[in-house]
């Protein structure tokens, strides 16, 4: 099980990367906690989570390989 | 649901005077259609702290974005009478001046091509993951934010 995690818009700023692997976890909240733990500055931006191109809104548990989007306010058009 | 079929809204770079003539051309043979509404987004060459914003260089969550404009259109199509809807937005790099989203409705009597163009354009801004970084004249930049 692969998890990985993808930046957009101004976190690439802090994530200096476009994605990033993290060894295996069970669900986002820990997820975020490690992801918290490489790039500090993330807690201070505001941003939604999709997991498998599905936005969520809680912890949600993660199966097999994911791909966890990080999203800041959009900014298109 | 042919008409309600997404293909790909994104084009790198900006979008040319000559692609949306053509787009308009294209309908001429749509003779059931009595009035389009065209919307159409271009850069701006804003000032902040005396530095010039020189292009903006768009990026989205592209797998997301066209979920997420199927689901619009299905929206816009079921509340508004209309024939047809393009979209497109730029990818990359869009210098001031320069085009960067195109929507494009028709229908039988203007007030559907019309309201249905501003709802989709209001729509794209806010739930679209789409993320424009604006490039100041010296390399530096800031991230746009929508109002």
């Amino acid at each position: 099980m692969k998890v990985t995690i993808e930046f957009f818009g101004q976190l690439t700023d802090i994530s200096k990367t476009k994605t990033f692997d993290i060894a295996a976890v069970t669900d986002t909240d820990t997820a975020m906690k490690k992801l918290y733990e490489k790039f500090p500055s993330l807690q201070f931006i505001k941003f939604i989570i999709a997991v498998n191109n599905t936005i969520i809104h809680k912890n949600t548990e993660l199966n097999g390989d994911t791909l966890i989007a990080l999203m800041p306010p959009y900014s298109g058009g | 649901m042919s008409e309600h079929t997404t293909n790909n809204i994104f084009i790198p770079g900006p979008i040319t005077a000559g692609f949306i003539a053509d787009s308009i051309q294209k309908h001429s043979k749509k003779t059931t259609i009595g009035g389009h509404s065209i919307f159409l987004g271009q850069v701006r060459a804003d000032t902040v702290n005396d530095k010039n914003i020189v292009a903006i260089d768009y990026t989205a969550n592209e797998d997301l974005a066209l979920e997420i404009m199927r689901e619009l259109r299905e929206a816009i199509f079921a509340k508004y009478a209309l024939t047809c809807m393009h979209v497109y937005h730029s990818l990359g790099l869009v210098n001031t001046g320069e085009l960067c989203l195109f929507v494009f409705t028709s229908s039988r009597h203007r007030k559907a091509a019309i309201d249905g163009c501003e709802e989709t354009v209001e729509k794209i801004k806010t739930t679209l993951p789409v993320w424009g970084r604006e490039l100041f004249e010296d390399d530096t930049h800031q991230w746009k934010v929508n109002i």
